[in-house]
């Protein structure tokens, strides 16, 4: 159960980690904006919002698996 | 590029109320490739983990805080590869009308800015060298400054061609606007510069001559 306490903190920890660091990406590139769609898009096509998507999936992601598998190992 | 001036809030932190920005750019894009490579593998090896868990003894401390350890490693480096992507879309160099600003920010831990007068810019070299520079068009920027001993160095510059001539341009529309340095204005009272004369400081003359 403490482990499970522990899991369950680091999760709560990384998801108020990535809202945090997205909400100030955001506040920053929203105050001091470019032409993105100029050149300087990564490989030509790629925008940031792609990335700041895929963060949150990822973040999102491995929190649900660990939950999933951490439930499954300690929760008994 | 003209769409950048017409924006109503400025660029970036510091912006002057007559400044605009001619270009600006990134590192090259080969600085993220490993990071954007290593994305992929941590979900591999979280999948292999994953596949693993079942495997693994509840009841053993250690293999506990095994699985505890990995847990958090992974929540680390994915939270570190993503930072490491939004630094490069957030460390930008900047071309103004007045100088070439370079702001070094990061999302928590870093948020500095080095800025060079463009009329200070002595000499500017371009070096594109080797296969890979010249297949995917990245190179060097040296700004030789005038009174400084160090020059000032811009590495993975993306198009550094472009940037070389948008720099240089930008040079010579300055000092044809007439805006000197309080330097050449004073050389010029003084009654300095019979050796050796600038454009900056025959331009000075002629106009307070005019």
């Amino acid at each position: 159960m403490v482990f499970l306490g522990i899991i369950l903190l680091f999760q709560v920890i990384s998801l108020g980690v990535a809202l945090l660091s997205v909400r100030r990406l955001y506040a920053y590139i929203n105050r001091y904006r470019f032409n993105e769609s100029v050149y300087t898009l990564l490989f030509g096509f790629v925008h940031l919002r792609y990335f700041v998507v895929l963060y949150l999936a990822a973040v999102a992601l491995v929190v649900c698996a660990e939950s999933a598998f951490a439930f499954l190992l300690f929760a008994s | 590029m003209n769409n950048l001036q017409n924006l109503s809030h400025k660029n970036f932190k510091g912006q002057m109320d007559d400044e605009f920005v001619i270009c600006y750019f990134r590192k090259h894009w080969l600085t993220l490739l490993p990071t954007v490579l290593t994305i992929p593998i941590i979900f591999g090896l979280l999948a292999a983990g994953l596949f693993y868990l079942p495997f693994v003894d509840a009841k053993s401390v250690a293999a506990a805080v095994a699985v505890l350890g990995g847990f958090f490693l992974l929540h680390i480096v994915i939270h570190k590869q993503f930072f490491k992507i939004f630094y490069y879309f957030l460390h930008t160099t900047m071309l103004t009308n007045h100088r070439i600003v370079e702001v070094d920010r990061s999302l928590f831990l870093r948020d500095s800015k080095n800025s060079i007068d463009i009329l200070n810019v002595q000499d500017i070299e371009k070096n594109q060298s080797g296969l890979f520079q010249n297949l995917l068009n990245f190179g060097t920027l040296v700004i030789y400054l005038s009174g400084s001993s160090a020059p000032s160095v811009i590495d993975m510059v993306p198009r550094p061609e472009y940037q070389y001539k948008k720099i240089n341009q930008a040079k010579a529309d300055l000092m044809e606007r007439g805006r000197y340095p309080n330097a050449v204005r004073a050389q010029v009272k003084a009654g300095a510069g019979a050796g050796v004369e600038t454009v900056a400081m025959a331009n000075e003359r002629t106009k307070m001559a005019g």
